[in-house]
């Protein structure tokens, strides 16, 4: 079922002379199994739109309707919601604080009142999604683990709800380029394996044109811009303006094309580059 | 010149070996999660500006934290403006001649007002009232904050609030400036911001700094660009002579910046790409005479 958001506002601490819009009529209406982006600069909306996505904050005005739950309903069940949409927090491994990293990942499934049985299998499978084997950490202690794979514990613990909906922010904050890549890649093949709808906040232009197909830019909390990541980066003087810039490629290509090369728009990845510039080697190349 | 001792060494370290220790249970670990400096020697001089860059586990913070004594060696010297950070009389003068900044800004704000998070450091080294006013204004400056300095901290961006943590180590006078992984959790604009000052800081104030980070995009500006893997140093030069070893890199688990990826995928090739191409600027006076011919 799609996610309807439907002119979503949200004032902080409204009526007071501290209140600040954070997001303001924003409209988007996401299918099932898509891999969005949503980039943004800090303090342009994008985490406080994704937190309404669970009912962890309601809107000061705006409809919103995730996977048939109507969130903004007076008596909206929020329990359901929570199930089926998983919401991974910056830093997730900060929540850690179980004994084990079996009892942490399973703390979820168990306040589901699934039988032992079930909970072992999830435990298992979430673990293994995340590139984890419970036979070989399960009973460590999560503070033992390295940086890395405390993150990816986190994270589990998000997957052994089974959610449709899973939305991360930034999940590769902080990790080192090796990490950040396998990150990525394990969210990739979730997505595919499972065939779940993924919304990832990022500050990344590179790392949301590796993975999404499509792209949602926050500028002071509003929705600016919403499509393919092709066309979204083809517009790179507005990006700029916003200070968000564009994958370096991208970047590239706009300023030969500054210089009076004929450079087609829309190129996101070296590959694209590549293959431009490959058609082109036989005009110098004699 | 603003420093008659530029080019002198600073900071040097000699067969440095730090090894954390292992807890029960912790023997399966791989190697490369328990981070350790395992037999270092190198030398920073006066008024450079060096990068080094490895991944995680690497051994790149713990190298940082043996520079003003936070961890002490377990064999080897090092020696900070002449001074051995294993004897305990110097420490004080070794914490102010090498100021540190961190990963995380927000664990680094002290105070409530910007300007007396600035104070702080020099307060605690017994600089008399007047100077204290004046070494505040004065590293405020410096990183371009001065209008936020009756701001409150937690009021500002990342970028901004690394900047305040920068002004706070300057207004130490300290020789050189450590950041470890200083722009880890900013966004973009606020990783250009803390790397331009950082650069401002060592060209106009000469002052030496030692830049750790696993973005190799930001190593591109440096003098220097040392590279670390499991404990030791692997690489150690320019930028250019060390990114153009691309497939070394690789194999050490590290990606080089797009554009020096770029022109080492087009030289395999046969572009004529240069070997000193390694931004974006580069890359297009690089390729525009070659794509304008027609």
């Amino acid at each position: 079922m799609a996610i309807i958001i439907e002119k979503l506002t949200h004032t902080y601490m409204p009526d007071s002379p501290f209140a600040a819009t954070a997001i303001e009529n924003v409209t988007a209406t996401i299918q099932d199994g898509e891999f969005v982006g949503i980039i943004g600069h800090t303090g342009s909306g994008k985490s406080t739109l994704i937190q309404h996505l669970n009912g962890l904050i309601k809107p000061t005005s705006g409809r919103l309707e995730v996977e048939g739950i109507d969130v903004t309903a007076p008596k909206a069940d929020l329990k359901t919601l929570r199930q089926r949409v998983g919401l991974v927090f910056q830093y997730p491994e900060h929540q850690l604080f179980e004994e084990t990293v079996e009892k942490d990942v399973s703390f979820g499934p168990r306040n589901l009142g699934l039988g032992a049985e079930e909970i072992h299998a999830r435990v298992e499978r979430a673990l293994a999604l995340m590139g984890l084997e419970l036979g070989e950490i399960g009973q460590r202690s999560p503070f033992e683990l390295s940086g890395g794979q405390r993150r990816r514990v986190a994270i589990a613990g998000v997957l052994a709800m089974e959610p449709s909906v899973l939305i991360l922010d930034e999940p590769s904050a902080g990790l080192d380029p090796a990490a950040r890549r396998a990150m990525l890649a394990t969210f990739t093949s979730i997505h595919r394996s499972k065939g779940c709808t993924v919304l990832m906040v990022s500050h990344s232009m590179d790392e949301v044109a590796r993975v999404a197909s499509r792209v949602l830019v926050m500028n002071k909390g509003h929705l600016v811009m919403d499509g393919d990541p092709h066309a979204v980066y083809a517009r790179g003087e507005e990006l700029k303006a916003m200070g968000l810039g564009v994958p370096a490629v991208t970047d590239l290509t706009d300023r030969l094309r500054a210089r009076g090369i004929d450079v087609p728009r829309g190129m996101i990845s070296l590959a694209e580059v590549r293959a431009y510039l490959d058609s082109r080697k036989g005009e110098w190349a004699q | 010149m603003t420093n008659s001792t530029k080019g002198a060494p600073l900071l040097r370290f000699e067969e440095v070996v730090y090894q954390y220790a292992r807890t029960p249970g912790e023997e399966d670990l791989q190697e490369n999660e328990r981070a350790a400096v395992d037999g270092v020697s190198l030398t920073i001089e006066e008024g450079s500006f060096v990068a080094i860059i490895g991944h995680n586990g690497s051994g790149k913070s713990t190298l940082a934290k043996l520079t003003n004594a936070m961890l002490l060696p377990q064999s080897g010297t090092v020696w900070v403006d002449g001074m051995s950070t294993a004897d305990p009389q110097h420490l004080w003068d070794i914490r102010q001649r090498a100021g540190m900044v961190f990963q995380n800004p927000d664990n680094q704000m002290v105070a409530t007002i910007v300007e007396e998070d600035v104070a702080f450091g020099p307060e605690n080294l017994g600089v008399p009232r007047e100077q204290i006013r004046q070494r505040v204004d004065e590293a405020l400056a410096m990183v371009g904050m001065s209008e936020f300095a009756t701001h409150s901290p937690h009021m500002l961006s990342g970028g901004q609030k690394q900047r305040i943590a920068i002004a706070g180590i300057i207004a130490m006078r300290p020789k050189i400036i450590v950041m470890d992984e200083p722009t880890a959790m900013l966004d973009p604009s606020g990783r250009a911001e803390v790397v331009a000052t950082a650069h401002r800081l060592n060209r106009e104030e000469g002052m030496t700094v030692l830049l750790i980070t696993h973005y190799m995009d930001e190593a591109v500006g440096a003098d220097r660009v040392i590279v670390m893997d499991k404990g030791r140093v692997v690489m150690d030069g320019t930028p250019r002579e060390t990114f153009l070893q691309v497939e070394k890199l690789h194999g050490l688990g590290l990606e080089v910046p797009p554009m020096v990826e770029l022109a080492f995928q087009l030289r395999e090739e046969g572009w004529p790409i240069p070997a000193d191409v390694m931004d974006t600027e580069g890359m297009v006076e690089a390729l525009w005479p070659l794509l304008s011919k027609n």
